[in-house]
């Protein structure tokens, strides 16, 4: 093996894993600007259903799933996984296993979010958040999921540490979640309301297990390094990520509040979102612990900002999803617009600001080429921290008053919730539901913005030293 | 320690100083030996010489020395060679002798260990893995399975149980393939926003609960008026408008006649 110099591209035959990751990081930011414009139609389809009538995969009921896919399977994911395959090899001493594998997955799963997304699109969804595919796309989606898991687990096997830092349990424990969720997601036998209970345990499960728990291996893994500072408390983020392993999932019955559920289930969900509060406490506790006396840094890096914003505001869905199991708060805004913007700031504010702290952090040492614009990335930031904020502020707010209204309207008898009546209430939040697509547009502007800058950072970025782990040509194949 | 050598050794692997000064006080604790003594066996000085220590307190050294992604990170410029190499500085001349590899030494295994790698028996990290889908499985089984359980079915005697035809179990896939869910929910619950909606759903109910209501509920939409009539919605559902104008719902007027029909009947008998 030699040491070679390089500058703009890798020239060695074997597939080392930062190649691997950028790929996954690349195919995730061509996702994200489909997200963003499916999104962007969703709601736009969801203040006007007549905006462009008669075409199937246009309606609200259709678009809604393809945007939600491909947010969660065509943006989040992949990036994610390339985080992991970044993060595993430098935490664990040991070289990516199977990178091949892991090389073909990328192709592989952009191939079956496009399929199950398209299926969705022409009328073949299931209809049940989150994996909506129908049941022949969602074992090709498993199948693909699996991958990861097998390839970081197995990286693992040759892990140089016996007791791993906190970043790599996170990581690790993501990504052999998710293909676990995936593989319940379909269970067969249940009744309409079961597959809704199913539902919502796998869509939490996503969001909190998925999302939520490789978004904190990656902040504490970046924190400490962008601020050359160590990790406050590694004993702080275990107790969080068993905190998170036992709420993950059942926390999500939150949503069935006073459905037709057991009462105690309803009970556990209850506790289990209170439990969940405790993760979001040691992440934020220990990110600006960690950060110290360093809060300089923040001024000066992009990614560290993109880090903390999304470690130090993950308590606001949490806490919210916490107070919306409560039976006397679900019984004005249960059923609204509330979760919502509850998933809306989970998907593009968590997952989307930690995706762009480690895609602005690590990109240019993938590439070996600088950051195109530091300014640009900074807009982002900013664009997308209004646009989300913004967009989730309204659909609270929506639902809080779409609540009240409906409960207003069996208290005084001047209404009844449905025909008619039910029009009436949509007129009280119209003029928020309008709100909230401006605070959509400007979230979309500002995921154009990070796909420029990365596009610019591909193309013009100024050639810098790789820094990418190039592996012995034998190992690991 | 002195400053200079740590300066110098920040300068020539290209990390911190903190960095390096914490790489050797790690590394320094692995092998007990002084900081001072790693610093200049890094700067190319004599080899550190080791401490003696008991070997009790050796073998509970490894704590100590459990790699923070900071002090992992630091290495990334010594990486062991032979297994995960990293190509040199662009401005480093490519015949520029083998650096040292102290500080990779300090927080990743030696290069023997990973050019012949061997599988961890078991350990820490397999176990919390385990732990963790563990935790998974006996919540999905205390929520999902058990609540599925006849058990706990929700079942009132003195109401009758719907039971969808065949064509609207058809519509009912039509329904849900169409993302209705998505804007309409069936479930009527227990709290007064729902006190004129109808008697309140349980889990046994073959009707899609949903988990939105941006429209009307529609559990009981077949006993109702004007929606309690096929002709009435098959028509609003075909052209909205022209049915109720300004009522702002979607059409699905490209569903396919048996769909539509099979769609109806659902709506139908969903009472």
């Amino acid at each position: 093996m030699v040491a070679e110099t390089h500058h703009n591209s890798a020239s060695s035959t074997a597939i080392d894993s930062d190649s691997i990751a950028r790929r996954h990081v690349l195919l995730g930011t061509a996702f994200l600007l489909l997200a963003g414009f499916l999104t962007l139609m969703q709601f736009l389809k969801g203040v006007f259903p007549a905006f462009l009538d008669g075409l199937g995969f246009w309606t609200y009921g259709r678009l809604r799933p393809m945007a939600t896919a491909v947010t969660v399977f065509g943006w989040l994911t992949p990036t994610l996984i390339g985080a992991a395959y970044y993060l595993v090899p430098r935490l664990s001493g040991a070289p990516l296993r199977f990178r091949k594998l892991a090389a073909f997955n990328v192709w592989y799963l952009a191939g079956v979010v496009l399929l199950g997304t398209g299926a969705v699109g022409l009328g073949a969804g299931d209809g049940f958040e989150l994996f909506e595919f129908p049941p022949w796309a969602d074992v090709l989606l498993l199948v693909g999921l699996i991958v990861p898991a097998v390839v970081v687990t197995a990286t693992l096997r040759y892990r140089s540490n016996v007791a791993p830092p906190a970043s790599l349990l996170y990581t690790a424990a993501a990504i052999v979640w998710l293909p676990v969720i995936a593989a319940v997601s379909n269970l067969p036998g249940l009744n309409p309301v079961g597959i809704s209970l199913l539902s919502s345990f796998t869509t939490a499960a996503v969001h909190y297990l998925w999302i939520v728990g490789a978004a904190l291996g990656i902040s504490l893994y970046l924190v400490p390094q962008l601020t050359e500072q160590p990790l406050f408390s590694e004993q702080t983020a275990r107790i969080g990520f068993w905190t998170l392993a036992l709420a993950g999932g059942a926390s999500g019955y939150s949503r069935f509040t006073h459905g037709p559920a057991p009462d105690w289930l309803e009970t556990t969900a209850i506790v289990l979102g209170l439990v969940l509060v405790v993760v979001a406490i040691t992440a934020f506790g220990n990110a600006t612990a960690t950060v110290g006396g360093r809060w300089d840094l923040v001024q000066s890096s992009v990614p560290l900002r993109f880090a903390l914003a999304a470690t130090a505001l993950l308590p606001v869905p949490i806490v919210l999803s916490a107070l919306a199991g409560f039976r006397s708060v679900a019984s004005i805004i249960g059923l609204t617009a509330w979760w919502d913007g509850t998933s809306f700031f989970l998907l593009f504010g968590i997952g989307g600001w930690i995706a762009a702290a480690f895609i602005y952090a690590a990109l240019p040492r993938m590439l070996g080429r600088d950051l195109f614009d530091d300014h640009l990335a900074e807009w982002h930031l900013r664009l997308t921290m209004i646009g989300v904020m913004s967009t989730s502020a309204f659909l609270w707010l929506t639902g809080l008053i779409a609540g009240f209204t409906w409960t207003g309207g069996t208290y005084s008898g001047a209404y009844v919730n449905t025909g008619d009546g039910f029009a009436q209430t949509l007129d009280a939040v119209s003029l928020l539901q309008s709100l909230t697509l401006v605070g959509v547009v400007i979230t979309f502007i500002g995921q154009l913005v990070h796909g420029y800058v990365i596009y610019r950072t591909i193309t013009s970025g100024t050639p810098i030293a790789h820094e990418i782990l190039v592996p012995a040509e034998a190992d690991g194949e | 320690m002195s400053r200079e050598i740590v300066d110098a050794l920040a300068e020539r692997f290209g990390a911190s100083a903190a960095l390096i000064q914490r790489s050797a006080e790690a590394r320094a604790s692995a092998q007990g030996s002084a900081p001072e003594a790693v610093l200049n066996a890094w700067a190319g000085g004599s080899p550190s010489p080791a401490i003696p220590t008991p070997a009790v307190a050796e073998a509970t050294e490894p704590e100590t020395v459990t790699p923070e992604p900071v002090a992992v990170e630091a290495i990334d410029p010594q990486e062991p060679e032979e297994a995960l190499v990293r190509p040199e500085q662009g401005v480093a001349p490519a015949e520029a002798p083998a650096a040292p590899t102290p500080i990779a030494a300090a927080v990743l295994p030696a290069p023997a260990a990973m050019n012949e790698p061997a599988p961890m028996p078991g350990g820490t990290l397999s176990s919390l893995l385990l732990g963790a889908v563990a935790i998974f499985a006996i919540m999905f089984i205390a929520a999902v399975i058990a609540p599925a359980s006849p058990g706990n079915a929700q079942t009132l005697d003195a109401v009758d149980q719907i039971v969808l035809s065949a064509g609207a179990e058809h519509g009912r896939e039509v329904y849900l393939a169409q993302g209705c869910a998505f804007c309409h929910t069936q479930q009527v619950r227990p709290v007064v926003t729902d006190a004129d909606l109808g008697i309140v759903t349980l889990s046994e109910s073959p009707l899609v609960p949903g988990l939105r209501r941006n429209g009307p509920d529609l559990t009981h939409i077949g006993s109702r008026q004007p929606t309690d009539d096929s002709d009435w919605l098959t028509g609003y559902l075909g052209d909205p408008e022209a049915t109720r104008a300004g009522r702002n719902h979607a059409s699905f007027g490209y569903l396919s006649t048996g769909d539509m029909e099979d769609l109806v009947d659902y709506l139908l008998e969903s009472k």
